[in-house]
């Protein structure tokens, strides 16, 4: 059993077999660590990475169609969970979760307008109006386009 | 909630309904590293990938390092009926992004249904072979075959190569691509040497579909590595040399091949020498009129070696050939471990004329499927070899599980159900599913 710390200093003991999905954590346990800080990782997002990993861990045939199921649930969260969950997989380097995330991030950005993107996504635009005109003028054909659909998730 | 924004150059204004839904408080993905905003701006189309350069500074040239260009209807929305403006427009926008693009290129696929052979894309191509391209996928739509630039035989990177519509003619110098895994040329011309030498100088091929092709008839498989082969067209023979790991095939013959039999007499016909060296196959099919190519020349009781990895097997036969219907027992008594099997029925306008000769009682003779549990036969008229067929089956499978049978039509399809009744089964649990034609 190994024992992660979340930031938040809650304590969550795991079995090995479950932990070596993550490759940061897998290349600790070879070094013989069985107690492993994650300053980085909250408790809310650790929980979540665990869920995950326990899912995964099992991967039989039989439970494939049922892992299916349980990612594709596992990705309706809100972007603040999207997003702490893609800094936690990439320290912890979990890459099909990672593999999970990036469509899911981008779909919030598919065929949708630019104020709508840097609304959802708390961008601030900094560029003057002129600016922006140069830019779009640059890419043209990039933004040409009949009737974009803009919704909001 | 669902908005339509009518997007102008011109007016890209804020709908005065537009409510603030900032999700983040905080802005965490201008701040994410490179690669992981490359992985998410990989999952958009091109163009909505080159969008996200308006949205802040820091985000104007985030899409430049995007490792994979996808150029193809959905990221070119051209609406113009204009040959001339749709060939420009494309051009435009494939140099345009090729020169701000930064970092090397992984994938690039040109695929437009309105892009013709334009030399514009030998420009590319030399372009590319600078770099270290892995997969390339070039789909022309409309037009002659278009000749692939030479520079195309440098790229020793690639990983993937899939053409459609194109010409090869690699220079004398092709040392082959040396790290290609997967190949897929449809509707291609090419040499016959140069097709073989393509074949065998890539060591590492995993998987090569060839489909509709031209220039070549002798299809010389040399390839240690393949594990999937998929070919569909015309030709005349095909040869596995050292194919030893080969697993998944399919081969759909086009064209009814007109045998004379004139083989040597002892020499192994065609099945025996299709089968030498696939010591490892798990699925066939043969589709179209290969069975008939099997067909000719010495068929034997069994294969010499039995295919004990074989665990599905599809075949298009003509039941009123004979010669089909030994190749085709030949095959079934040759795979012990069959698991699944489909029989679908070819007619042809000249079977009325063959002698409806039939196989004899002893071919049927010890054979046992004793791991085939589904089979399918579709497309039969009730013809005496069809039933003694599924007899034959159905008398050697103890644990099958399910058959379906789907005759060609309905004529004659009631008095096939009443001989099909009969039919004594090995199996406890076997379905016979009748499937209306």
């Amino acid at each position: 059993m190994i024992t992660l710390q979340s930031s938040d200093k809650d304590v969550f003991e795991i079995e090995q077999s479950i932990l070596i999905q993550s490759g940061t954590i897998k290349n600790m346990v070879e070094d013989d660590f069985t107690f492993i800080p994650l300053p980085s990782v909250d408790t809310e997002t650790l929980i979540k990475i665990i869920e995950y990993m326990k899912k995964h861990a099992d991967k039989t045939d039989s439970k494939e169609k049922n892992i299916k199921e349980f990612d594709k649930d596992f990705m309706k969260k809100t972007l603040n969970e999207l997003f702490a969950l893609v800094f936690a997989a990439n320290y912890l380097h979990i890459s099909s979760l990672l593999e999970l995330l990036y469509p899911s991030i981008a779909d919030r950005i598919k065929d949708k307008i630019t104020e709508a993107i840097r609304q959802i996504f708390s961008i601030r635009c900094d560029f003057t109006p002129e600016e922006e005109r140069r830019i779009i003028m640059d890419n043209k054909w990039a933004h040409e386009g009949t009737e974009i659909e803009g919704t909001l998730d | 909630m669902n908005f339509f924004f009518f997007v102008t150059m011109q007016k890209q204004r804020i709908p005065s309904n537009f409510p603030c839904n900032a999700e983040l408080e905080v802005d965490k993905i201008s701040n994410l590293p490179a690669q992981i905003v490359d992985k998410i701006l990989s999952h958009l189309s091109l163009r909505d990938a080159v969008r996200t350069s308006v949205l802040s500074s820091k985000w104007r040239y985030k899409w430049v390092s995007l490792p994979n260009l996808v150029f193809d209807n959905q990221s070119l929305l051209i609406s113009s009926q204009d040959q001339t403006f749709i060939k420009n427009k494309i051009v435009n926008i494939v140099d345009h992004v090729l020169l701000l693009h930064s970092g090397p290129i992984q994938k690039f696929k040109l695929s437009h249904r309105d892009l013709q052979g334009v030399c514009d894309i030998d420009r590319w191509i030399l372009f590319l072979s600078r770099g270290s391209v892995k997969e390339f996928i070039l789909e022309i739509w409309k037009g002659h075959r278009y000749k692939l630039h030479s520079s195309i035989y440098l790229c020793q990177k690639l990983i993937h190569l899939e053409l459609f519509n194109c010409l090869l003619k690699p220079p004398l110098t092709f040392i082959g691509f040396k790290s290609l895994k997967s190949l897929d040329l449809q509707h291609i011309t090419m040499e016959q040497d140069a097709f073989e030498h393509l074949v065998s100088s890539c060591h590492l091929l995993e998987r090569l579909t060839l489909m509709n092709f031209e220039g070549f008839s002798d299809l010389k498989i040399h390839a240690p590595n393949l594990l999937f082969f998929d070919v569909g067209g015309v030709f005349e023979d095909i040869n596995f040399m050292d194919t030893f790991n080969l697993a998944i095939v399919s081969i759909g013959l086009y064209v009814n091949p007109g045998f004379d039999k004139n083989l040597t007499l002892g020499s192994a016909g065609n099945l025996v020498k299709f089968f030498a060296h696939l010591p490892r196959l798990q699925r066939l099919e043969v589709q179209s009129f290969f069975l008939k190519y099997l067909a000719d020349g010495k068929v034997p009781g069994r294969l010499p070696t039995p295919c004990d990895e074989l665990s599905f097997l599809s075949i298009r036969i003509n039941f009123n050939h004979l010669d089909e219907c030994l190749a085709a027992l030949c095959l079934l008594r040759s795979s012990p471990n069959l698991q699944e099997l489909e029989m679908l029925a070819r007619t042809e306008e000249q079977s009325a004329l063959r002698t409806v000769a039939s196989v004899m009682e002893e071919n049927y003779q010890n054979c046992m499927f004793n791991q085939l549990r589904h089979v399918k036969i579709a497309g039969i008229s009730g013809l005496k070899q069809e039933l003694n067929f599924i007899n034959f089956l159905l008398a050697n499978s103890p644990i099958l599980e399910r058959m379906t049978v789907k005759p060609a039509s309905v004529d004659g399809a009631w008095d096939m159900l009443k001989e099909l009744l009969r039919f004594r089964r090995a199996s406890v649990q076997a379905e016979i599913v009748y499937l209306d034609p």
